[in-house]
């Protein structure tokens, strides 16, 4: 059982926790390393379950299914959402503008809202793959197959099985 | 017409009748699509598996982002995010990954909506696209919203396959009659909220009869005439 000054001292290692005022390394496949504040780290998912595990926090988290230039773009997302809370409704439009502004640039560049999405699902952030995937949903909508193919540059697989269900489909239809 | 519960109806052409008892809890919120950013959070064995398969795919080169390849949970995060007309004719059609993906998540087909196909009515059998939906649902359809994506042989279908049903909404569905709406909501013994609005062909004949029907169970009548 925790003495008295264990209890303290796991106290105000509790408190450093909640007030994310570590730093914490992140190293992209590149291994160039980023360093972000506890709390911005927090916002995925996949890091904040290491880190509550008592993962290795001092040697920093290699991340090798994320790029330098991705990284960076999600580390800008995780500092937004991680770094402040929104208290008053300016504060919390401003952050709404941010969002709008982030996936903005993403939705021009559809090859690098192909990496954030992953890194987004890779690490477990909720919040920004909410909005990459809401992005891709949103120029999904209203097109035929074939305008998404061209939209996200997917080649065509499907076999002619799927053909002769999707024929069926139709004439049921 | 019938007085229910603590609030008047008013009939007037072109007006909004609401009868809805207090206590229940935001009904307007029942019909949301399903927006939850991941339903399924990512596990990261299917997201390794995702990533063998891509890797296999990928057969251009390795620079080459292939949305074809996004992970399962990715997947189904946007498909979450559309509407059932766009899954079925457009998004379960694009490439072989993401149509496997699609009958794969029973959780996709529980709400199923159907909106903003005014411009497809008249071109595609919408009630036909309704009844493949619900067939994806596997019996475990709880709400589904069509407009112009019902009639009374949907309304047989669903009384066959979606016992569950909780929330039934149908706007614009001039295929709707008295009698089939009669029938079907027999067989919704969980009904909680129903919409019929602008179903010019249902009246309040049958209005009545969903009353005696459905009891007071049915938190929330929503007709727009």
């Amino acid at each position: 059982m925790a003495s008295g000054s264990g209890a303290a001292a796991a106290a105000a290692d509790a408190e450093e926790k909640e007030s994310g005022s570590r730093m914490i390394t992140l190293t992209s496949n590149e291994g160039k390393a980023f360093v972000v504040t506890e709390a911005s780290a927090r916002q995925s998912a996949t890091i904040r379950s290491m880190v509550d595990d008592g993962g290795c926090v001092d040697k920093g988290f290699p991340l090798p299914n994320v790029d330098s230039k991705t990284l960076a773009r999600v580390i800008q997302y995780s500092d937004e959402h991680g770094n402040k809370e929104p208290h008053t409704v300016d504060e919390r439009a401003a952050l709404a503008k941010f969002d709008r502004d982030f996936i903005a640039e993403l939705d021009a560049d559809k090859a690098f809202l192909y990496d954030v999405t992953m890194a987004a699902n890779y690490l477990h952030i909720q919040g920004l793959l909410a909005l990459t995937t809401q992005c891709v949903a949103d120029t999904i909508k209203g097109k035929t197959p074939e305008e998404i193919r061209t939209a996200f540059g997917i080649e065509y697989d499907l076999t002619a099985q799927d053909e002769k269900e999707i024929k069926e489909e139709d004439t049921h239809a | 017409m019938r007085r229910r519960g603590s609030v008047a109806l008013e009939e007037a052409h072109g007006q909004s009748l609401t009868l809805q008892h207090t206590g229940s809890s935001s009904p307007s919120r029942a019909f949301l699509p399903t927006t939850s950013p991941n339903p399924n959070p990512p596990r990261l064995a299917a997201v390794k598996v995702a990533a063998a398969a891509g890797r296999r795919r990928c057969r251009r080169n390795m620079e080459a982002r292939n949305w074809a390849d996004l992970p399962l949970d990715a997947i189904l995060t946007i498909f979450h995010k559309l509407d059932h007309t766009d899954i079925l004719m457009a998004a379960d059609q694009v490439c072989a990954s993401w149509r496997r993906a699609a009958p794969d998540e029973p959780t996709l087909w529980r709400r199923i909506t159907m909106r903003g196909t005014e411009a497809l009515s008249s071109r595609i059998n919408l009630c036909g696209l309704a009844c493949a939906a619900v067939r994806r649902s596997a019996g475990r359809c709880e709400a589904f919203c069509g407009e112009y994506a019902g009639d009374d042989g949907l309304l047989m279908y669903l009384a066959e396959q979606a016992s569950c049903l909780k929330s039934l909404r149908l706007i614009s569905c001039l295929g709707v009659s008295n009698e089939g709406i009669e029938e079907a909501i027999k067989q919704f013994p969980l009904l909680e909220e129903l919409e019929l609005s602008f179903c010019d062909n249902v009246t309040y004949k049958a209005y009545a009869v969903i009353g005696v029907t459905c009891g007071p169970q049915l938190k929330c009548l929503r007709l727009i005439v």
